[in-house]
């Protein structure tokens, strides 16, 4: 039997290498002609991001590696200080002969949006661009497609039917938009109230939470500094929300630890991948690149199983896939 | 303003310390040094700790209020104070909580809990720019604190906010703490820190307090047994005890009293041997001053003696040879022989008086007799004496007297012409040519003492004496010079002169030059008197006397001593009878009374003196009572002047004697007139 078992685990050896070389071999034919298209790309790409420490340096460093993953090979990366705007820097992008920029997070975005127009920006790591400023550049926000939210809510709630939202129309009136349709494409309802600062959004959350139905209605709290205070505000809401067993979902993983359900968080390899693409894109020839402000889609899910457990949810029963999970075992 | 006021501090303290003893000096001293220690100590550290304690108060406050604050934010937004009435109950069970108050932005209270204090001053705290975000002391009174946290929205900025969200000012809330645990807190510092340096000090003291005793104790006993050492207790010992000096001091006390001890009994020892060796040397040496006493007696006995017996012959000699030279049929040549025998006896007679002179002086027995001399008188009186010598000689003889001397000098003029005799017969005598001088200065006047000072030189050109023969011509039986040029002399003279001017308040000095002569002088420091009471001396040649006859008694045991004063008396017309003692005078003069005895002391039966005064006692008749008596002795020292005149006699003379000094108290004593004649010679 053992002497079977090795001859088997030889074929096997055998067979893998057969496998793995005709694998590569496919991959080089294909990635041969992808390279060529890359390094002419890559050559005339840049990307500005944020001189910043931990946590944030990590997750521009990750969208980089994502960058460099689709382009196959270094880019030209500027570290840029919060609030620097280095004058040497078009000169230099003129000299590289620099044909789109990635600009990530607020410092990138200010850098970028002061650049000669014939250089294609694609923006990402931030969450929101007033539109006037999005509208010569492609915006990938880190706030996740309400879509995708919704979709992720009817699979883990089923029974939820209203979705409640208030939030600061000067930062997130294109993602309500966006909302809006997203809710009434997935057969949902959106009650959507504005909120100009924070006062008005406690009184806007203590008119939900004492109207609202937990079996149907569903609290979503987006990325609003203006309406989601996380000091008086979300300690107000989670702890309504778990004394009425309402369902909370949030843009902000961060919120999952603290007692929603779930949320979304951007996946930020695949952003820079997502930017990388872009701008390849934007650099071809006779191509029109698409502009504006774009939700995430290239998201990941956390749930707080705590909370599932408290509503009485089962999260298994969902085919979605949960990437994180709090409380962390 | 009384002394003690007047003293400075630093005297005043000295003056309190030094009324301690060391212990009570070094306990004052740690007592009050700790007592000051433990007063700015528990000061000190209340003051360190208050401040600690207040920042403490302060901060913890502080974050009172900010938690406050942070919790206050809900109601603040929703405008309800039930949002943050339980964290303000929760505030208000802070120990010295006093009050909490909820503020909005307009400064309306929200929420107000607790008491009420006066004097807290209310600053409202108005949103802008300026506004602080942390809490802070807003004020401050005697018994409270009043901080404000100002109540603003947080909201999180990150990389990912193209717009950065912008916090909001809420409110604020106040709070109100007593600091009566702030000053509990110091008081109970202040206490424990004083309780706990009393206590140490206290403890501190004892130790000090018993090192010191250790310290002292042994000290006193070495400053108790110094007092009994002073005191002159000798078995003084100290006990070593203490620390390690004061042990070194005891030891060192002991060994000293110990070394005195023995010093002391050396010393001791060496006292009574001395006194043993005084006593015995003081023994020695009485016995040695009475043999020498006895000794010296003898010599005077001696001296006395056989000057008497030299004399008594001596008399017989002289008497003759005068009384033969008064016999007119003599031959030039008899005459010549007379004279040299007359010459020796002088000689002979010098050499005793010089001897028994120099005895009596030397023994102390010589008293000058003082009267009134011209000096002037006396030295012509000496120039008339040595002229006639310095002319044989054929040496110039000058007489100097200056012209300041006084007419009348207080002096015993015998003692001084001896000593001027003896030193121009010596100048004399060792001069072969040139001259001799005299010389009488007057160096001043002491009108204090009414004293002259008077220099009496004798100088000559003869041949000097060497420098090493100088100090002894002062010497009794000394020369200067070797023997073949030594002169006739006993050699006595200058011991004599010198013995006599010392006697007299001088010195005699010497100055001689070897071929240039010699110098003697001294000086006398001599009372002046006014009036001279000169007695001019009138050589006698007496041949007889005027008037009825007189009868002499001539006691002596001596037949040669009585014929020859049979011889002198008889030519010149006096009846003579003769005793040979006393007792046969007294047996004479009653029969045939006699108008004067001479009467020799020194005889046989019954001496001069014990006739004397049975005479005078009436032994020998009324007659004797009265009758003159001049007593003859060859003894010539005052003590038997004394002694005769003492007996009874009218004078005294010594053998041997002048013819004419005899003549002269005879005539005296019976008022004779005597009848004279041009004599042959000068002097007999």
């Amino acid at each position: 039997m053992g002497s079977r078992l090795f001859s088997a685990w030889r074929e096997w050896r055998v067979a893998k290498w057969h496998l793995i070389g005709a694998v590569l071999g496919g991959f080089l034919y294909a990635g041969l002609a992808v390279a060529a298209e890359d390094e002419a790309g890559r050559a005339n790409m840049a990307v500005v991001y944020p001189d910043i420490g931990e946590p944030y340096r990590s997750v521009f460093a990750t969208m980089i590696d994502g960058i460099e993953d689709r382009v196959r090979g270094k880019v030209f990366s500027v570290p840029v200080a919060m609030g620097a705007n280095p004058p040497s820097l078009p000169d230099e992008l003129r000299r590289r002969d620099v044909r789109a920029v990635i600009a990530l997070g607020r410092s990138g975005l200010k850098i970028a949006s002061g650049l000669d127009r014939q250089i294609n920006v694609v923006v990402g790591g931030v969450l929101s661009v007033p539109e006037s400023e999005a509208q010569g550049m492609l915006v990938q926000s880190l706030a996740p497609d309400p879509a995708l939210l919704f979709t992720k809510l009817r699979s883990f709630v089923p029974a939820a039917r209203r979705i409640m939202v208030v939030y600061d129309p000067r930062q997130n009136d294109w993602l309500i938009r966006l909302a809006r349709e997203a809710a009434k494409a997935q057969g949902l309802e959106l009650l959507a109230l504005e909120a100009d600062d924070l006062k008005m959004a406690v009184r806007r959350y203590q008119e939900i939470l004492s109207s609202l139905n937990p079996k149907r209605d569903v609290l979503w709290l987006p990325q609003d500094a203006t309406t989601v205070e996380e000091s008086a505000v979300l300690p107000l809401v989670l702890r309504e929300s778990w004394n009425q067993n309402l369902v909370v979902f949030s843009s902000n993983v961060v919120h999952v630890r603290r007692g929603v359900l779930f949320s979304l968080y951007p996946d930020n390899a695949e952003i820079g991948r997502f930017l990388a693409g872009a701008a390849l894109a934007s650099m071809q020839p006779g191509s029109s690149p698409a502009r504006g402000i774009q939700p995430l889609k290239q998201v990941l899910t956390a749930v707080n199983t705590r909370t599932a457990e408290h509503l009485g949810i089962d999260l298994r029963a969902s085919p979605q896939r949960v990437h994180l999970v709090f409380p962390e075992p | 303003m009384s002394s003690t006021q007047t003293l400075l501090p630093t005297q005043r303290l000295s003056r309190f310390l030094r009324g301690m003893t060391f212990q009570r000096q070094l306990g004052l001293a740690m007592a009050v040094g700790v007592l000051c220690l433990a007063l700015f100590s528990s000061v000190a550290s209340a003051w360190q700790g208050s401040r600690q304690v207040r920042d403490n108060l302060v901060q913890q406050s502080l974050r009172i209020a900010s938690s406050l604050a942070a919790q206050s934010k809900l109601a603040l937004l929703s405008g309800s104070p039930e949002n943050v009435a339980e964290a303000v109950a929760a505030t208000l069970a802070f120990p010295d909580v006093l009050r909490v108050e909820v503020r909005k932005t307009d400064g309306g209270v929200l929420l107000a809990k607790g008491i009420a204090v006066k004097g807290q001053v209310t600053s409202e705290v108005v949103p802008g720019r300026t506004t602080p975000r942390e809490p802070y002391l807003d004020s401050e009174t005697d018994e409270a604190w009043r901080f404000v946290a100002p109540v603003w929205t947080s909201p999180s900025e990150t990389p990912f906010d193209v717009v950065p969200p912008t916090d909001e000012f809420l409110g604020h809330v106040v709070l109100v703490l007593s600091k009566d645990t702030l000053g509990q807190m110091v008081a109970n510092i202040f206490l424990v820190n004083m309780l706990s340096s009393f206590f140490f000090s206290a403890v501190f003291l004892v130790v000090i307090r018993w090192l010191s005793a250790r310290l002292t104790r042994p000290l006193n006993m070495l400053s108790s047994a110094m007092a009994r050492a002073e005191q002159g207790e000798v078995q003084v010992r100290t006990v070593v005890d203490g620390p390690r000096d004061i042990q070194i001091m005891s030891h060192a006390f002991n060994r000293m009293i110990a070394a005195l001890q023995e010093r002391g009994d050396e010393l001791q020892s060496h006292r009574e041997h001395l006194e043993e060796l005084v006593r015995d040397r003081t023994t020695e040496l009485q016995l040695a001053k009475e043999r020498a006493e006895v000794a010296s007696q003898a010599k005077s006995d001696f001296l006395a003696r056989m000057s008497h017996e030299l004399r008594t012959p001596l008399n017989a000699i002289m008497g003759y040879a005068q009384i033969l030279k008064m016999d007119r049929t003599l031959t030039e040549r008899q005459l010549t022989f007379l004279g040299t025998i007359h010459g020796s006896g002088e000689h002979l007679l010098m050499l005793i008086v010089d001897i028994l002179d120099l005895s009596q002086i030397e023994a102390g027995k010589t008293e000058l007799k003082v009267s009134c001399v011209d000096p002037r008188a006396l030295a012509t009186m000496l120039e008339d004496i040595i002229r006639i010598k310095a002319v044989e000689k054929q040496l110039t003889f000058l007489v100097e007297c200056d012209a300041n001397m006084p007419r009348a000098l207080m002096i015993d003029e015998k003692r001084l012409r001896q000593v001027l005799l003896n030193l121009l017969s010596n100048a004399v005598k060792f001069t072969q040519t040139g001259q001799v001088r005299l010389s009488l200065q007057w160096q001043g006047h002491d009108h204090a003492r009414d004293l002259a000072n008077v220099r009496f030189e004798v100088q000559d050109s003869g041949v000097g004496i060497r420098p090493e023969d100088q100090h002894r011509v002062f010497e009794p039986f000394e020369q200067a010079g070797d023997a073949t040029s030594r002169a006739a002399g006993t050699g006595l003279g200058l011991a004599i002169s010198r013995q006599l001017v010392r006697l007299m308040g001088g010195e005699l000095h010497l100055h001689s030059e070897v071929g240039s002569g010699s110098l003697f002088w001294f000086e006398l420091a001599l009372p002046v008197v006014d009036v001279v009471q000169s007695e001019p001396a009138h050589p006698l040649n007496v041949t007889g006397y005027e008037g009825p006859r007189k009868r002499i008694l001539i006691v002596d045991d001596v037949p040669a001593n009585r014929s020859m004063l049979v011889e002198l008396l008889r030519p010149l017309g006096f009846q003579t009878m003769e005793a040979m003692h006393g007792q046969d005078a007294l047996d004479q003069i009653p029969a045939t009374p006699p108008d004067l005895v001479l009467m020799d002391l020194a005889m046989p039966v019954m001496d001069g003196l014990e006739a004397t005064r049975r005479m005078r006692a009436g032994l020998a008749g009324d007659r004797g009572k009265d009758l003159p008596v001049i007593a003859l002795s060859a003894n010539a020292s005052s003590v038997h002047r004394d002694q005769a005149l003492d007996a009874g006699a009218t004078l005294f003379m010594s053998k041997p004697f002048e013819r004419m000094a005899l003549l002269e108290n005879v005539g005296r004593c019976l008022s004779l007139t005597w009848v004279q004649q041009e004599p042959r010679e000068q002097k007999m």
